[in-house]
C-alpha cells in the first residue's frame, strides 16, 4: 500500500491534506491486522528475503588483506575474509564496484547508500537511500518503518539514512534506546500522553504546512524549490505520526533478553557494534522492522578498544599508516575484529528459525565502505561483502578496477530480490551480473 | 530549570511556581488572555517584521485551543505553540522577494550577515549601510567573525585533524595549541576589521597575535600568559598572514603527512581565489609513505612530469612546495619526520604517557618556480611574490564576502560589480573594513 501522493503545486481541486491523511488513518486498520497474524504464513509467496541490513564502516579495510586475489567461485580467502572462512559459501565479495561521481573524502559516507555525486561540495544536496526506499515499501508492515543505527555517530551530521527530500536520519547510537524502542511501553498514564502529543504534533505540523502557502505563492522557482524540500519533511514528520499513533496501542514484543547497558565511552567501539549487531536482529526477530542501517562511525572515534590488541593511537590516524609497519598492525588487529563480529552476526542470525528457513535466508546483509583505501582518501573499488537473503553466494564478483562497475547495480539487484520492482537506483547502469536469487 | 533570560522571553513576568521533581509550572490568572499577549510578543521578536500578523497569532492561538483541548497545561499548551511559529517556514528562511529588497528583507539581510542573528529596532528603521559600523563595532559581530572563518577556511574541521601520536607526541592532546590556533586567527581576522587594514595582510602582515603557547610554536621571542596579543614579528620572520598560521595549516593537513597538493589548492582557491577544476578521475592516488624512504615532493614528480598533468599542478604545487616548511600543526620544520630507519632520532615522552621515537629524514625542499616564470627559495619570497597583486587579494575576499551575506554565488554578471567596489577600496588601500562597506553598499547586496 503506498501513501497517497499530495502534491504540493496546484491549488485548486485538491482533496486538504488533512482529509487525505485522515482517510490514510482509516485505512491503515488493514496493513495492522496484516501484521498481527502470523508473520510467516507466505506459502502462496516465492521465496525471497524480505529484509535488509546496510552496515558502513567509513574507514574502510586495508584493501590489499580484504579482496581476494583470484575471482569466482573457487577463490582463495583473503587474510580477512579467512575470518569468515565458516560462511563462505552464504556470503559474496565485490570488487571494481564504486558510486561515480561520490568523491568527498570523509563526506562520502553519507552517499554510501544513496549514490549522491560530490558529497563535500558546497551546497550538496543528498537523495534517497536504499533503506528509504525499502521503507517507503514495505515500512508500513511493521511498527518501524526503518531503524537508523550508529556507533559513535557524529549526532545529526552523519547517517545512512537520507529521505526523499534529502533529510538526514539521524543515527540511534545507543543500544538501550534502540532496545526501549522495541520492547518498552510505558504505563497507560505515559502512553495517554505519547498519544496527545502526537495529536498535537500532527496538528502543529498541519498548521505550518498551511502557513507556507502563502509564502510559496511569492517565490521564485529556485526558493520554491528549496521550500518544497521543507514542506515535504514537514509531511513526511506527520505521517510518520499518524503511523505512530496507529501502532501505539498495540503491544510491543516480548523481550528475549535484559536491557543491555551501554558503554560509556567512544573508546567501546567495538562492543558497541557487538551491541548493535544484537539490536538489528532482535529488531529483525521480533518483525518491528525490515529495514535497518547501521553506520560504524570509525573517522569519528578515539582510541578504540580491541580485545588482544594493544591500539595506540586515534583511528582516523591509524587509518593513514603512511606504510608504517606499527600503524598497519594495529589496523590487522581492528579490521580482524570487524570481520569476526560479522561473521558473529551471520552465525546469529543463521541460527533462528523461521516458517520459511532461516532468519539470515530471509535478510540482505550488506557490508562495505565508502574508502576503498582511507590512507589514500580515494573512494573507487570500495570494499563490499553481502550475506544471506537466498542469493547464490560463495563467490568473488570480481569488476574491473581501472573502469568500476556501479555500485549501485547491486541495489537494484537487491531490491528486485525483494520483489521490488525497481528497474534503476541512482546511478545504476542494470542489475549486478553474477549476482541471482538461488532457485 | 529555566534560566531568568530565557523564561522571560517566553513567559514575560508571569510567576511560576517549582515541584519537588524541580517541574516548573507557569501561573497565570487569566490564561486565554495571557496566552494570546505572550504569542503576541513572541511573533513580534521573532518573526523579524516589526509587527505581529493577526493571522499568525491566530494560528498559533489555534495550536494553543488544541492543545488546552487535549488536556496539555498552560505551560505546555504555551510552549507547544511557540515551538510552531519556531517550526514554521516564515521563521527558518530570510524571505527575500526577487529585485529590490525591501526595508525588512533589507534588515534582516544585513543582522544575519554581521550578527548571524535578527535585526534590532534601530536596524529595522533604518537598514542602509550607514549601519555598518555601529554593527561592526557591537560585540555580536564576532559570530560573523567566527562563522565567516568556519567556512572560509575550513576552522571548524579544525578538531577533525589531530596530530599522530606517533609522529607528533610533541603535539597530540595539545589543546592549548589547538585553542590558541583558533583564537590567533579569529583575533587576526577581527583586528583587520577593527583597524581597517590592507586585504594584503591576509597573504603577509608584520604582526600576529600570540600567546605563550604560540610563541613557543612559533620560535618568536618568549611570552608568557594565556592571553593573547598583538605582537610586532621580529625582522625577516617566516610568519604573518593567514597562509602561515597554525590553524590554516592545520586544517590544510591530515594529522599525519601535509600533501603539497591539498595545501597548495587549499591556499591558490581560498587565499588568491583561483578556480581549480577536480581532479581528473582514474589517475591513481598517491600512497603516502612515512618511512623516509621518499619524500612526497619525489612523489608527486612523477605525477607532474605528465604534460597533461603539469598544465594543472602548476597554478598550485609550487604554493604546497613553500608550505612544505610547516608541519601537521603548523611548527616550522627543516626536516621530514618518519617512523623508518633513516635519520636522527629524536626520543622523549609524549603528553599521553607513552615514550616515542621519529626520526628526522629527509630535508624539505620548499623552492619552486610559478607558471610566470618567478622562482621562489621559500615562503618568504614566495608570499613576496603573491603580495605584487594585492588587487587579486583584496577581490577574492570581495566575493567569499559576498556568497557568505547574500547565499549566492558571483554571477558573471556581477563581475563588474566587484571591480567596481575594488576601485572604491583603493584609496584605504583595499581595507577590509571598507570593503565590508562596499559589499553592503553593492547592488549584488541590496538586490536578490
Amino acid at each position: 500500500m503506498q501513501f497517497p501522493y499530495i502534491s504540493m503545486s496546484g491549488a485548486t481541486g485538491m482533496l486538504s491534506r488533512r482529509m487525505v491523511l485522515k482517510g490514510a488513518g482509516a485505512m491503515l486498520a488493514l496493513p495492522v491486522l496484516e501484521a498481527m497474524s502470523p508473520a510467516f504464513s507466505r506459502a502462496d509467496e516465492a521465496a525471497r528475503p524480505r529484509r535488509m541490513l546496510g552496515v558502513c564502516n567509513n574507514l574502510g579495510l586495508l584493501p590489499d588483506r580484504f579482496f581476494p586475489t583470484e575471482s569466482g567461485r573457487d577463490f582463495e580467502l583473503s587474510p580477512y575474509l579467512s575470518e569468515l572462512e565458516e560462511h563462505r559459501d552464504k556470503l559474496t565479495v565485490l570488487s571494481g564496484v564504486s558510486h561515480p561521481g561520490v568523491d568527498g573524502s570523509h563526506s562520502s559516507d553519507v552517499s554510501f547508500l544513496t549514490a549522491a555525486p560530490h558529497p563535500g561540495s558546497g551546497g550538496f544536496r543528498n537523495s534517497v537511500s536504499l533503506d528509504q526506499v525499502i521503507a517507503g515499501k514495505v515500512g508500513h508492515l511493521t511498527r518501524f518503518p526503518s531503524l537508523t543505527l550508529g556507533v559513535n555517530a557524529k549526532e545529526g551530521r552523519r547517517s545512512l539514512s537520507w529521505t526523499d527530500s534529502g533529510a538526514l536520519i539521524p543515527c540511534e547510537n545507543s543500544a538501550s534506546a534502540v532496545y526501549g524502542k522495541l520492547f518498552l511501553q510505558g504505563t497507560k498514564a505515559e502512553m495517554e500522553r505519547q498519544m496527545r502529543r502526537l495529536h498535537l504534533g500532527e496538528s502543529i505540523m498541519d498548521s505550518i504546512g498551511n502557513q507556507s502557502k502563502s509564502l510559496r505563492r511569492k517565490l521564485g522557482a529556485g526558493d520554491r524549490d528549496r521550500l518544497d524540500q521543507y514542506l515535504t519533511a514537514v509531511r513526511e514528520v506527520e505521517q510518520r505520526m499518524v503511523q505512530a499513533r496507529a501502532w501505539e496501542k498495540l503491544p510491543k514484543p516480548k523481550a528475549p533478553l535484559s536491557m543491555p547497558q551501554d558503554p560509556r565511552e567512544h573508546s567501546a567501539y567495538m562492543e558497541k557494534t557487538r551491541l548493535m549487531y544484537r539490536m538489528a536482529q532482535l529488531a529483525f526477530q521480533t518483525d518491528s522492522t525490515r529495514s535497518i542501517t547501521l553506520l560504524l562511525d570509525s573517522n569519528n572515534s578515539p582510541t578504540i578498544e580491541v580485545k588482544g590488541a594493544e591500539i595506540r593511537d586515534g583511528y582516523h590516524n591509524l587509518s593513514h599508516h603512511g606504510k608504517n609497519d606499527k600503524k598497519l598492525s594495529q589496523l590487522d588487529a581492528i579490521d580482524r575484529e570487524h570481520m569476526r563480529l560479522l561473521s558473529e552476526l551471520i552465525t546469529g542470525m543463521d541460527g533462528v528459525v523461521e516458517e520459511d528457513g532461516s532468519l539470515l535466508d530471509n535478510t540482505l546483509v550488506l557490508y562495505g565502505s565508502n574508502f576503498g583505501d582511507a590512507n589514500k582518501h580515494t573512494t573507487n573499488n570500495m570494499p563490499v561483502l553481502v550475506a544471506g537473503g537466498r542469493l547464490m553466494h560463495g563467490q568473488h564478483l570480481a569488476f574491473d578496477r581501472r573502469n568500476n562497475t556501479p555500485l549501485c547495480n547491486l541495489y537494484v539487484s537487491l531490491l528486485q530480490s525483494m520483489g521490488i520492482e525497481e528497474g534503476r537506483f541512482a546511478s545504476s547502469s542494470g542489475t549486478l551480473t553474477g549476482l541471482e536469487l538461488a532457485t | 530549570m529555566m534560566s531568568g533570560a530565557g523564561y522571560q522571553v517566553i513567559f514575560d513576568d508571569l510567576p511560576f511556581t517549582v515541584d519537588d521533581n524541580g517541574v516548573a509550572t507557569v501561573v497565570s490568572v487569566s490564561e486565554e488572555f495571557d496566552a494570546k499577549r505572550l504569542l503576541e510578543r513572541f511573533v513580534f521578536r521573532m518573526y523579524r517584521r516589526g509587527q505581529a500578523d493577526a493571522e499568525e497569532v491566530k494560528a498559533l492561538m489555534s495550536i494553543y485551543h488544541r492543545a488546552r483541548e487535549l488536556d496539555v497545561s498552560f505551560t505546555d499548551a504555551v510552549i507547544a505553540a511557540m515551538a510552531t511559529a519556531l517550526c514554521s517556514a516564515d521563521f527558518l528562511f530570510l524571505d527575500s522577494n526577487k529585485g529590490l529588497l525591501d526595508k525588512n528583507a533589507l534588515a534582516s539581510r544585513l543582522a544575519f550577515f554581521l550578527w548571524n542573528g535578527p535585526p534590532d529596532e534601530a536596524l529595522r528603521a533604518d537598514p542602509d549601510g550607514g549601519q555598518v559600523d555601529r554593527m561592526l563595532n557591537d560585540k555580536r559581530s564576532h559570530r560573523f567573525v567566527d562563522a565567516f572563518l568556519d567556512y572560509w577556511l575550513d576552522l571548524r574541521d579544525l578538531n577533525a585533524n589531530a596530530p599522530d601520536a606517533e609522529l607528533y607526541p610533541d603535539y597530540y592532546l595539545d589543546d592549548w595549541l589547538t585553542e590558541s590556533s583558533l583564537l590567533e586567527t579569529r583575533m587576526f581576522f577581527r583586528e583587520l576589521i577593527d583597524k581597517n587594514l590592507p586585504a594584503r595582510n591576509l597573504v603577509d602582515a608584520d604582526f600576529v597575535f600570540a600567546n605563550e603557547r604560540l610563541a613557543q610554536h612559533y620560535e618568536l621571542p618568549a611570552m608568557e600568559g594565556a592571553q593573547l596579543r598583538r605582537v610586532k614579528l621580529p625582522k625577516g620572520s617566516v610568519r604573518g598572514g593567514l597562509l602561515t598560521q597554525a590553524s590554516v595549516l592545520r586544517v590544510t593537513a591530515n594529522g599525519t603527512t601535509t600533501s603539497p597538493v591539498v595545501r597548495g589548492a587549499w591556499v591558490m582557491e581560498r587565499i588568491m581565489g583561483l578556480e581549480i577544476p577536480p581532479p581528473p578521475s582514474g589517475v591513481e592516488a598517491i600512497t603516502p609513505d612515512t618511512r623516509g624512504a621518499t619524500t612526497i615532493r619525489e612523489q608527486l614528480d612523477l605525477h607532474r612530469a605528465a604534460k597533461s598533468c603539469a598544465a594543472c599542478h602548476i597554478k598550485f604545487d609550487p604554493a604546497g612546495f613553500a608550505l612544505e616548511s610547516f608541519d601537521v600543526t603548523g611548527g616550522w620544520r627543516d626536516n621530514y619526520r618518519a617512523v623508518g630507519d633513516i635519520g636522527e632520532t629524536v626520543g622523549g615522552f609524549g603528553k599521553n604517557g607513552h615514550a616515542f621515537l621519529y626520526r628526522l629524514a629527509q630535508e624539505i625542499d620548499p623552492s619552486a618556480t610559478l607558471p610566470d616564470g618567478n622562482q621562489f627559495r621559500g615562503i618568504q619570497e614566495f608570499k613576496a611574490l603573491l603580495l605584487k597583486d594585492e588587487r587579486t587579494i583584496a577581490r577574492n575576499l570581495v566575493k567569499r564576502l559576498v556568497t557568505y551575506a547574500t547565499g549566492a554565488t558571483i554571477s558573471f554578471a556581477d563581475r563588474a560589480k566587484v571591480e567596481h567596489i575594488l576601485d572604491q577600496a583603493l584609496e584605504d588601500e583595499y581595507g577590509v573594513r571598507t570593503l565590508i562597506h562596499g559589499v553592503v553598499t553593492s547592488e549584488m547586496f541590496l538586490k536578490k
